[in-house]
């Protein structure tokens, strides 16, 4: 078989494998999956699943396109345009897929199947609402066994909802430390002690890791086994959808979750600045299909390409205002808010580093918007222009981007507890470190400010 | 406690077999502890399913016969 075309991510269910062929994604159903397979189709679970939007629908394919001499049927699978990760998504983005995760559960059980994973990376956002991708996750289900994915489902959606709501929602960003979910111990340990008076996450967190270590160290008897009824097993996925349910979180008090209400902008300038970004966008030519807002805070100006037909990845640091974008553009079929801290941004993960992809990997894309960000990366955390236009360039081919200069009272304030330490930190640096990769298409000074836009366009083929 | 740990370790004993019995397809592992717990829970998941499902069932007849035109989609049919 061709490693290449298969994906990185795509190796750990023998029922089949997602791969690339001449450019085309397919999934691959093996002879051993056949049975359930058909029974997915037969059994009115995959019509019911997506004509309530809560699985990707997929098309035949000819058998011909099959990789492996294994191969029972080839789908083409609908395409997800952009690939995000549980690590970069807002809290309620996490409780919003674990729900969706149950809702598939509870309609696989109805139909006679049920769910033999769990994983957060079954779950995608599409067309800006979860959506359930692995159509090879379902077996039939047999009366009497327990959820094979319980654990699986506790440590990917119950371990970190339950830390991002009751103790910091940056721990979100455990996940990406553990592929396979948080374990359950370590959740346990690091949660808030009255989390433990609370019924649902006594049980179904700190029992359960409880139990997980002691049984670890246990062998195996042969004994009757208990049976587990179908009801034990909708009371489950009732129980644990009311513990997802029940978890809240609200999101202020965080640096930037209201960096809107807080700044020097005047509403006229604010109106222009949005014009003239509209304005910069409608320039580029051909239209691009989709935008990276990066520093988008609560996607405001991400909200300009959406407006415009433009699929746009509002990413920001902040996981508040990540949360606020969403929970405040659910209907924004164009808008993908997502957590990324550019400083640091997400890696390669995984087996071979090659099942999860880094940020820079998932582009280049046709335009990246930079607005009021270059003095947060070149003063706070003193990355020469230089670099930074050098990043820019790897990863779109159009750039708008803001210079904000140290005149300004929010640059003012950056330097206020500092050393000033940045010579070149001047129009004219900004401008010389930016044309070593782009041409300057249009520069403007945003009304009311002593900020200027720009349009760029990078000069060749993308920085690799 | 000694009673407890004997419940456990029996438990145990369960999930451990109906972890080896499991389905075809399966190839994640379920973790015996997990297995354990769902045991350990059986009685008390369809217990408070079974509850739900009546109380809404209960609540639809109510609502259908105060208002026959008015449809409630909170039914739940226990499987």
């Amino acid at each position: 078989m061709s490693a290449e075309a298969r994906l990185g991510a795509s190796f750990r269910d023998p029922s089949g494998f997602v791969y690339k062929k001449s450019g085309v994604l397919l999934r691959q159903v093996n002879e051993s999956y056949r049975d359930a397979f058909r029974l997915l189709t037969e059994s009115g679970l995959y019509e019911s699943l997506v004509q309530g939007s809560l699985l990707i629908p997929h098309t035949a394919a000819s058998f011909d396109l099959a990789l492996t001499e294994d191969a029972a049927f080839v789908i083409k699978p609908e395409i997800i345009s952009t690939i995000s990760y549980p690590y970069e998504w807002s809290f309620s983005q996490l409780k919003d897929a674990a729900l969706l995760t149950l809702q598939v559960q509870k309609t696989a059980i109805q139909h006679g199947m049920s769910l033999k994973d769990a994983s957060a990376y079954n779950v995608q956002f599409h067309h800006g609402r979860p959506i359930f991708l692995d159509t090879l996750s379902f077996e039939p289900y047999l009366e009497g066994k327990p959820w094979i994915a319980y654990r699986q489902f506790c440590q990917h959606f119950v371990a970190p909802l339950v830390l991002m709501s009751h103790v910091d929602v940056r721990l979100g960003k455990l996940s990406e430390n553990f592929i396979d979910g948080i374990p359950l111990d370590l959740a346990s340990r690091i949660s808030h002690p009255f989390t433990r008076l609370n019924v649902k996450i006594g049980l179904h967190l700190h029992l359960h890791a409880k139990l997980q270590a002691k049984s670890a160290n246990e062998a195996p008897k042969p004994e009757p086994a208990s049976k587990f009824s179908k009801n034990a097993l909708l009371g489950l996925i009732d129980g644990l959808s009311s513990l997802v349910e029940g978890l809240q979180w609200k999101p202020e008090g965080t640096e930037w979750a209201d960096y809107y209400s807080d700044t020097n902008y005047s509403s006229a300038s604010m109106a222009a600045k949005k014009e003239m970004v509209k304005s910069c966008l409608q320039t580029i030519e051909p239209a691009p299909k989709i935008v990276w807002d990066l520093g988008a805070n609560n996607g405001e100006f991400s909200a300009i390409a959406t407006g415009l037909g433009i699929r746009t990845i509002a990413w920001d640091i902040d996981p508040a205002a990540v949360e606020k974008n969403y929970r405040s553009r659910r209907d924004d079929r164009l808008m993908l808010p997502l957590v990324q801290d550019l400083t640091n941004p997400s890696p390669d993960l995984g087996w071979g580093l090659k099942e999860r992809d880094s940020f820079i990997g998932r582009g280049p894309v046709d335009a990246v918007m930079a607005l009021a960000l270059v003095h947060h990366l070149a003063i706070s955390n003193n990355v020469p222009l230089q670099d930074v236009a050098e990043f820019m360039a790897r990863i779109g081919e159009w750039l708008i981007i803001e210079f904000v200069p140290k005149e300004d009272s929010q640059v003012q304030r950056l330097l206020a507890t500092r050393e000033d330490v940045f010579p070149s930190y001047t129009k004219a640096g900004f401008e010389s470190a930016f044309s070593a990769h782009f041409r300057i298409v249009s520069s403007e000074n945003v009304e009311g400010t002593v900020r200027t836009l720009y349009l760029m366009r990078r000069i060749g083929a993308p920085k690799i | 406690m000694k009673n407890f740990d004997r419940f456990v370790s029996l438990g145990l004993a369960c999930a451990s077999l109906m972890a080896i019995s499991r389905s075809a397809n399966a190839y994640i592992d379920a973790g015996s502890g997990s297995y354990l717990l769902q045991v350990l829970l059986a009685g008390l998941l369809a217990g408070a399913y079974v509850a739900k499902s009546a109380i809404l069932n209960m609540k639809a007849v109510i609502v259908r016969k105060l208002h026959p035109t008015k449809r409630d989609d909170s039914v739940t049919h226990v499987g």
